[in-house]
């Protein structure tokens, strides 16, 4: 169970503003929920995934992993728990290692790592078999140093090394967003794929409302901050790509009324 | 061979210690280190500094290499704690090994002619070696040792984290990897190296000086540039191979173009021109491939 209580954070801008990426964020996700999280640019969708792997540390509150605070824990030491996948296909890999050896590297994720030497034949076959499992072309290409894989490869091998051991969350950000049509259809079938068969529990941020309702079982909408939107079961099922688009430009007209007020 | 051609050819196993350390630190971690210009005189002042008490000159290299791991980590510390950037922490750490290398000396150089060295120590033991071949058979055993080292420290574990950290540090970071620790490691394996070669070349030269130390990052990136060219990018096995001979390579050029007629004063001005030429290549590629019209259609 992943928890996040009372959650504040803000960054210093270049300009000498401040950015209120979270302005208190109550959300409890139970074991085996795939969320959906949907908000405009800016609105701090990235910064709550990042406030939960430890890439950001909250300036307020608390974020729980099983009833654990984590808030001030250093980002590697939470990897045990956390698979992520990130918008840019050339984040999730290491380019001049080989197919192989980032398996292995992710296949220790929060680990301590020492003098085996790392990639053993038994696991060769291994990666090989979760390869071809995905259908990438790559179970016979092991040796193959990354830096030469396509980026919608590149984003599916991200993907197996996010869950290759099992994490207690799996975070997606926009992770198709920078693909070609076909390629991010394909990462997000596999995402579905592996996450059924592992019954994970994830945070996605995704821009495609369809995609946002379709998959996973609970939807959050941020703006500005806040939890602007929580739905699940049959709130959700009730919900409608139109009714999300109405919302999204209530918010938005909402928004500009206000700086007219001030302004 | 003359024996100008066999000392180059010593000298430059013994620099591959060097080209290699600098693989480790601005190569694979991408972190331009010039505590090397330090470490590499304190390795030759302690084990200077050993060899003339009377003590075993084989633990007088082991020594300099621990030497030069303390100051590694030293910078690692700089870089990693304090948050000072990589060239700062470096030349920090440069500037008070100068200080620490004249306590150590306790004068500015030492003279180490008759000392009892790991070279004459070999000798010894194989007495068919002559003074000129004792030192390449030395040297080329050292190389081979890192070369074997290297070749599986970085296949294991913990060197594909080095790798990885600085490949990609946000993905070694969500992949549990302390990019900290691994520059430190990564920082202290390469100073190690680097201190070990100056307290061979203290014993080699028969001197070791509180000045030896300026350029070694700049010869070393040269032996590196030169060494990575050998081979292209085969595998892992193949670039260290390709960087050690690199810097046997380049002290062979050295050699040559003292012994026609390079004031040897041009030596450091020489190679620091080759290293700024090599580092042009790829600017000079890409301003050259922009001016090409970019095809239509093809996906990045
Ligand atoms: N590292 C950072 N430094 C400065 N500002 C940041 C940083 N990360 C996010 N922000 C700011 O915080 C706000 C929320 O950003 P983000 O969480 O990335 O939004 P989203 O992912 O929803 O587009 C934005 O105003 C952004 O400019
Ligand atoms: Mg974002």
């Amino acid at each position: 169970m992943i928890e996040f209580r009372g959650v504040h954070k803000a960054f210093d801008q270049p300009g000498g503003d401040r950015a209120y990426a979270l302005r208190g964020i109550d959300l409890r996700i139970e074991e085996g929920e795939f969320v959906t999280v949907l908000g405009s640019n800016g609105s701090g969708k990235s910064t709550l995934l990042n406030v939960l792997a430890g890439s950001a540390n909250p300036d307020q509150g608390h974020v729980l992993i099983d009833a654990q605070d984590v808030s001030r824990r250093p980002e590697h030491r939470r990897a045990l728990y956390i698979g992520r996948v990130f918008q840019n296909p050339f984040q999730g890999t290491s380019p001049s290692l080989s197919v192989a050896e980032n398996l292995r590297l992710a296949s220790l994720r929060g680990c301590p790592r020492g003098f085996r030497t790392a990639v053993t034949q038994g696991e060769r076959a291994r990666f090989g078999e979760l390869l071809a499992h995905f259908e990438l072309g790559l179970e016979n290409r092991l040796d193959a140093l990354v830096e030469s894989l396509s980026g919608g490869q590149r984003q599916a091998l991200t993907l197996l090394m996010a869950t290759l051991r099992r994490p207690k969350i799996l975070l997606l950000d926009e992770h198709t967003a920078a693909l070609d049509p076909r390629a991010a259809d394909r990462i997000l079938h596999l995402t579905e794929l592996v996450v059924r068969e592992q019954s994970l529990t994830v945070l996605m941020v995704t821009h495609e409302l369809a995609d946002a309702l379709r998959i996973g079982n609970r939807t959050v909408m941020i703006h500005r901050g806040r939890i602007v939107l929580d739905a699940r079961g049959d709130e959700r099922s009730a919900l409608s790509v139109d009714a999300l688009r109405e919302r999204f430009e209530r918010l938005y007209r909402e928004e500009l009324d206000s700086r007219d007020r001030v302004g | 061979m003359t024996a100008l051609m066999i000392g180059a050819m010593a000298q430059g196993l013994a620099y591959s210690l060097l080209a290699w350390g600098a693989l480790l630190t601005f190569r694979l971690l991408r972190f331009a280190d010039i505590t090397v210009d330090g470490s590499f005189t304190t390795g030759a002042a302690v084990a200077g500094v050993w060899v003339l008490s009377g003590r075993d000159p084989v633990v007088a290299i082991l020594l300099a290499m621990l030497a030069g791991m303390v100051a590694g980590t030293l910078t690692g510390l700089l870089h990693t704690k304090l948050a000072i950037n990589d060239l700062l922490a470096g030349i920090l750490s440069m500037t008070a090994l100068y200080s620490v290398n004249l306590h150590i000396m306790g004068r500015s150089n030492l003279a180490l002619i008759g000392t009892t060295t790991v070279a004459s120590r070999l000798q010894t033991v194989l007495p068919w070696l002559n003074v000129d071949l004792a030192p390449l058979c030395l040297f080329a055993g050292v190389a081979l040792l890192v070369f074997v080292f290297l070749a599986w420290f970085l296949r294991t574990d913990l060197g594909m984290a080095i790798r990885a950290t600085g490949d990609n540090p946000r993905m070694a970071t969500a992949n549990g990897i302390s990019v900290d620790a691994m520059k430190i490691v990564g920082l202290a394996l390469s100073n190690g190296l680097v201190g070990a070669c100056g307290g061979l070349m203290a014993q080699h030269q028969g001197f070791a000086d509180v000045t030896m130390g300026i350029g070694t990052l700049v010869a070393a990136v040269a032996a590196l540039i030169l060494g990575e060219s050998l081979f292209g990018k085969r595998s892992l096995g193949w670039t260290l191979f390709g960087v050690g001979l690199g810097a046997v390579v380049f002290r062979l050029i050295v050699a040559l173009a003292l012994s026609r007629g390079l004031d040897p004063i041009d030596l450091k001005l020489a190679t620091a021109l080759f290293v700024v030429l090599a580092l042009m290549v790829p600017t000079l590629k890409r301003r050259f491939a922009r001016r090409r019209p970019v095809p239509v259609g093809v996906d990045a």
